[in-house]
């Protein structure tokens, strides 16, 4: 399995600004509600939805980003020592294995519904 | 908890992708539910809900009946708004109507006992609901009488509005009555309470509707903690919005009110008695009544739990998820009931599918406003791995002191998000 910090490179180039450009893309995919499937990922993927299964205005959204695109933002998040936003917050309280399933499980989710 | 996930993680991962691109009425994917199974859910808020949207899902052939005896739910997150001035009661009620179509059967009654040998639920017309396995999500009740004088018809001359809907006008209702120069009372009460952060950004909200609107009255807090969620951001609002506007008396400094009459709307604490013009007491709470006739509540009027099943550490077959349970450092908050029944939905599907209940990883955000349009969040992270909740070390954590007005606006705004989120998630 690929280890996340390989990623930070690339990621690193997510800034704050650029990170917060993306928060008002329009969500174009139908609202994911969890869970779907009886396995660990839907189970870790379950708190995600609460915000971000959306029926009415667009959180930050993450409909158009498959799951390489949604393990970096995480891992920007989850390694950025100085950010304090709901997501940095949350983030560091994940495994990169399980950033790993449950960005799988968003895209897949995204994809098929 | 990662090292035991490491070895299967990839089967597990490609398990649930698995399932996720059948959908739903391919018969393979119904295959590893039992036939039929029945799963009774008793209480209709973000707890219950949620759980049955969700077995809706993962058990598509079980008989799922949800009991709840309000046709309309009045949501509490937010209604501090409502009480401020700044937003409609009506944007605060979800209807059922979703969730009856979805084929989830709705009965709109009250669950008044539960026999945890015979698994049947007892409704108060008498009829009778068998189960295999029940998620029991009551909320809270509270401790009338812990304040002396402060009663259910108390509550009618000094609302605690700790129940959104009637009670919420009520409170707004006597705000707006009060004339200017007055002095509301806010009365808070020992934890654990449902929303630790709920009464301060009451407070705030109240502060702000005086400062704007009646701006020679005040708002007093008598507290029966010394400390309490998000103090440092709600000091730092309140000094810098509302210092002509809100006092704040910890317990230390003779903040426990004991005592309440409601004719003088009179509050005492051990040395003072304070009349007030609008007084909002929170009673004590425990868990809603329904758990202490089931029998899943212990001595402290709480519900103990195993948290990776959810299940009664009391009684066995019953799964209690939201408010009710004894689930700290997990607090008592609509994030969190909604995901508790995510899980517990998972795990009761997994049950009655012959698997074990698996450990995870949840997460909670609460938002609180400190103004109507700035608010501040507490994130956290947790494991519930071998029935126990842990906080995990590095996650979660506080919006930070001295942020710019800009953060806050935007943590309202993703509060606003959240609310629509869940509500969608929990009504449809």
């Amino acid at each position: 399995m690929r280890c996340l910090r390989a990623l930070l490179p690339a990621a690193a180039l997510l800034t704050a600004a650029a990170c917060q450009q993306a928060s008002v893309l329009p969500v174009t995919a139908p609202p994911l509600l969890a869970p779907t499937s009886l396995s660990a990922s839907a189970a870790l993927s379950s708190s995600c939805s609460g915000c971000h299964g959306a029926i009415g205005p667009a959180p930050p959204g993450f409909g158009h980003l498959d799951a390489e695109a949604l393990s970096e933002r995480l891992a920007t998040y989850k390694y950025d020592p100085t950010g304090t936003t709901v997501m940095h917050r949350l983030a560091r309280g994940y495994s990169d294995e399980q950033i790993e399933m449950i960005s799988a499980y968003l895209a897949m989710g995204q994809t098929n519904d | 908890m990662t090292e035991r996930l490491s070895g299967t993680n990839r089967r597990h991962v490609l398990a649930g992708l698995g399932a996720l691109a059948v959908p739903l009425a391919n018969p393979g994917y119904r295959a590893f539910a039992q036939a039929r199974a029945r799963i009774a859910i008793v209480g209709g808020g973000f707890g219950g809900a949620t759980a049955a949207w969700s077995l809706r899902r993962l058990l598509p052939d079980a008989d799922i009946t949800l009991v709840e005896p309000n046709p309309i739910y009045t949501a509490c997150p937010f209604s501090n708004l409502v009480i401020g001035g700044t937003r409609a009661l009506d944007a605060q009620s979800f209807s059922y109507a979703a969730l009856a179509q979805s084929g989830v059967r709705v009965i709109h009654a009250r669950a008044i006992a539960i026999d945890a040998s015979l698994k049947q639920v007892r409704l108060e017309d008498g009829a009778l609901l068998t189960y295999d396995r029940l998620i029991l999500s009551p909320g809270i009740d509270f401790r009338w009488g812990a304040i002396e004088g402060y009663d259910r018809a108390a509550a009618q001359s000094a609302p605690h509005a700790w129940k959104a809907g009637a009670q919420t006008a009520r409170l707004r209702d006597q705000l707006a009555a009060m004339d200017d120069g007055g002095l509301v009372v806010m009365s808070v009460p020992a934890p654990p309470f449902r929303c630790p952060p709920g009464p301060y950004e009451r407070a705030s909200l109240i502060a702000n509707y005086l400062k704007t609107r009646k701006p020679r009255s005040k708002l007093l807090i008598l507290d029966h903690q010394d400390s309490f969620s998000k103090m440092p951001l709600f000091r730092e609002a309140w000094a810098e919005y509302y210092p002509d506007h809100l006092e704040w008396r910890g317990a230390s400094d003779d903040g426990r009110v004991s005592r309440f009459d409601a004719g003088s709307l009179t509050l005492s604490t051990d040395f003072e008695e304070i009349g007030a013009d609008v007084a909002n007491i929170i009673p004590p709470q425990k868990a809603g009544e329904i758990a202490h006739s089931a029998g899943v509540a212990d001595a402290t009027g709480w519900c103990p739990i195993n948290a990776t099943s959810f299940e009664s550490t009391i009684q066995d077959g019953i799964h209690v998820i939201g408010d009710a349970t004894i689930a700290a450092p997990m607090p008592k908050s609509a994030f969190s009931a909604n995901l508790q029944a995510k899980i517990c939905a998972i795990s009761v599907a997994r049950l009655v599918s012959g698997m074990e209940p698996e450990s995870t990883v949840l997460a909670n955000t609460c938002y609180s406003f400190v103004a109507p349009d700035q608010a501040v969040s507490i994130s956290g992270v947790y494991s519930n791995d071998r029935g126990q909740f842990t906080a995990i070390d590095g996650a979660g954590g506080l919006t930070p002191v001295g942020s710019a007005s800009g953060i806050r606006s935007a943590e309202a705004s993703q509060a606003e998000t959240w609310f629509a989120s869940i509500t969608g998630e929990a009504f449809g």
